[in-house]
């Protein structure tokens, strides 16, 4: 029956990457972990020619053709041998991921009109990651469609083997030894809210010109991550005077690519979160004021210092012989405590940045936008994913929650600031 | 392209409604059409480790009976004490594992589930009545009351499967309505079957409080004031 199943001796199989490890720690019915990010194209997806480009492109991704196998001590990933399956889109995206599921992939391609898009399991990557496989995956489509499109930027060459240095871990590789840094780890304030029922989701999506956002952040001296960031600590901080008297910290936590600072090329896990913290209670900020904090904050600390400092204090858990020793059932109990504890109740919100999609200029004329959006969490904080292509830039606003005051506000200061925007969703 | 008059953002063709504050889109120009930007369907994963823990737990209850029942014939032939164990197991099993595999595979599970607890709790009784004593109370108390508990069992189960959007309060006159049924019931079986004991109408006691709790659970869940009192004073 089984085939091509090559002998367990010469299957390739491999170590979780130091980000990755806690993920399937703590993969719960309501906290998916998952990134999903979509390429709207000009035409109607073939769903053949989908299925076919996934089985072309996978070989070159040896971190994607994986499936996740529970060790004694840790998970590891081995070679998957089956087939990936592709599946038209739903309407609630993110859904949680069980690894017996899907053919054994930890990643989903769905289909929908013109629009591809992929979902994958944080253990696998990044949103960088994310995005060079669906990137390979459109090219290769749009090759099968009798397009002639070439490689470069964020599309990867299929003739080329994998190499060696988009398979490492890239953490261990430039952790500091010897340094590192506290974890934040005191409560902050969490928008009160009313839940949606179970597996579902509400995405809200806002396109908008770059050169417009760019021009309104630059009016104040800031990049467009610390505009928008500015944005929701205000937004946050308006919120909770509201709704109560005791005011505590607002804290947004913003994931960096620590990849151009380490000049790394891999295609696994690579970005840590900053986090930048407002605390009402030491006065009135006016929004000048939060821009400014927000991007002195980001500036002082967005360097390869800090970045080794905090690959090395989540690295030293990996290496740490006590620690190692510890049957995996327990190392997922501890972490499963420890993400219940702390992890979302230490920031309100979270903005991640991809920041622009290179794709070769042949390949620009197909392609129309692109949407990132992070898995929502359990409690009431926006997860936002913010990507550009050509001179748009999609903000995906992502949570389980009813209400839309935060993305109603969100949107709306933009427009007041003269950013006109676009909105999408799929709660019609 | 039509903007939300509210909001002041551009809006998707096919939306009604604006995303971020749910005022209608009214543009006669152009009426909202096209496809959405999202597909409708909503797909629920299935929980499949639910049927998987059933299963184990299957195993896990039909070990001791594999094991009991040949002990209990090699070693100790004449006494029938691997019977208990079985039948408690088995009681075990249908009253809190079986619904976890019958789950959607039947159509009326409610009542079949129902159906297989009154079966089982009824040859429960059997085998204790059976082995440890004499007379014939099995079959003029014990059947009659699990049959009372059954039947009214399947009304109840009817009555909300009918009445899905009832309140809460509604259905708990309904639920308590069936308490004093089956209190009424057990009175009258005792009152047939052993006419000679001298009861003490403890299940009349229960009848009278239930019955009127329910009366007055019926005609307060139509009372608006009264609903909007509890709904105030025992919000949570």
């Amino acid at each position: 029956m089984k085939k091509n199943q090559e002998r367990l001796s010469d299957r390739a199989w491999f170590r979780l990457d130091n980000a990755a490890l806690i993920f399937p720690g703590q993969n719960t019915e309501q906290w998916s972990n998952i990134i999903r990010i979509s390429v709207d194209l000009t035409e109607p997806i073939e769903p053949a020619l989908l299925q076919q480009a996934v089985k072309d492109i996978l070989p070159r991704f040896p971190t994607m053709d994986v499936q996740l196998k529970n060790g004694f001590f840790w998970y590891y990933f081995e070679k998957n041998d089956n087939e990936p399956l592709i599946s038209p889109d739903r309407n609630n995206p993110c859904v949680r991921i069980k690894y017996h599921e899907n053919n054994r992939f930890l990643f989903r391609v769905f289909y929908y009109r013109s629009r591809i898009a992929l979902e994958a399991f944080h253990a696998l990557t990044d949103g960088y990651g994310c995005a060079v496989f669906l990137n390979t995956l459109a090219a290769q489509y749009l090759r099968l469609q009798g397009k002639t499109i070439g490689c470069g930027g964020m599309v990867l060459n299929l003739a080329e083997p994998p190499k060696k240095e988009e398979l490492e871990d890239s953490f261990v590789k430039n952790a500091t030894p010897g340094a590192t840094l506290p974890r934040g780890t005191h409560k902050v304030y969490h928008k009160i809210g009313e839940k949606l029922p179970a597996h579902t989701t509400h995405i809200i999506t806002g396109t908008m010109p770059v050169d417009r956002v760019k021009e309104r952040a630059a009016a104040r001296g800031a990049t467009v991550t610390e505009y928008f960031t500015a944005v929701l600590l205000r937004i946050y901080i308006d919120f909770q005077k509201q709704e109560s008297r005791r005011q505590k910290e607002v804290v947004i936590q913003v994931p960096v690519n620590g990849r151009k600072a380490f000049g790394s090329q891999t295609l696994r896990n690579m970005s840590v979160c900053y986090t930048v913290g407002i605390d009402p209670n030491l006065g009135e900020y006016t929004f000048e004021e939060l821009v400014r904090q927000t991007s002195l904050w980001l500036r002082y600390v967005n360097n390869a210092k800090t970045l080794g400092a905090m690959f090395n204090s989540n690295v030293q858990l990996q290496t740490s012989p006590m620690l190692r020793a510890i049957p995996l059932a327990v190392k997922n109990l501890a972490v499963n405590l420890s993400f219940h504890f702390t992890a979302e109740k230490t920031n309100t919100a979270l903005f991640t940045n991809l920041g622009v999609i290179q794709i070769p200029e042949e390949m620009k004329p197909f392609v129309k936008n692109y949407i990132f959006m992070p898995s929502p969490g359990r409690l009431n904080g926006g997860r936002l994913g913010a990507v550009s292509f050509d001179n748009t830039l999609t903000i995906c606003f992502a949570d389980m929650y009813r209400q839309t005051d935060v993305e109603r506000e969100f949107f709306r200061f933009l427009i007041r600031d003269g950013i006109p925007v676009k909105i999408i969703s799929n709660f019609t | 392209m039509s903007y939300c008059v509210n909001c002041g953002v551009e809006l998707d063709d096919s939306a009604k409604t604006c995303a971020l504050c749910g005022t209608p889109v009214l543009n006669p120009n152009k009426p909202a059409a096209g496809e959405t930007p999202y597909p409708e369907k909503i797909v629920i994963p299935q929980n499949k480790l639910q049927r998987y823990r059933a299963t184990v737990a299957t195993l896990v209850m039909l070990l001791p009976i594999l094991v009991c029942i040949p002990i209990n014939y090699f070693i100790t032939p004449g006494l029938y004490w691997s019977v208990y164990v079985a039948s408690t197991l088995i009681l075990l099993w249908i009253f809190f594992v079986a619904p976890f595999l019958l789950r959607r595979t039947l159509p009326h599970t409610p009542y079949i589930s129902l159906t297989l607890d009154g079966v089982i709790t009824a040859a429960y009784i059997y085998v204790m009545y059976h082995y440890n004593s004499s007379g014939t109370w099995f079959y003029r108390i014990a059947l009659p009351m699990v049959a009372a508990f059954v039947v009214l069992g399947y009304i109840l189960i009817f009555f909300c499967q009918k009445n899905k959007n009832a309140s809460l309060i509604r259905k708990a006159a309904f639920a308590l309505a069936m308490v004093a049924l089956y209190a009424a019931a057990t009175e009258f079986i005792f009152l047939i079957s052993m006419p000679n004991l001298i009861a003490d109408c403890v299940a009349l006691t229960v009848f009278f409080t239930t019955a009127v709790l329910a009366i007055f659970l019926r005609f307060a869940s139509e009372n608006k004031q009264f609903r909007a009192w509890v709904s105030r004073k025992f919000f949570l």
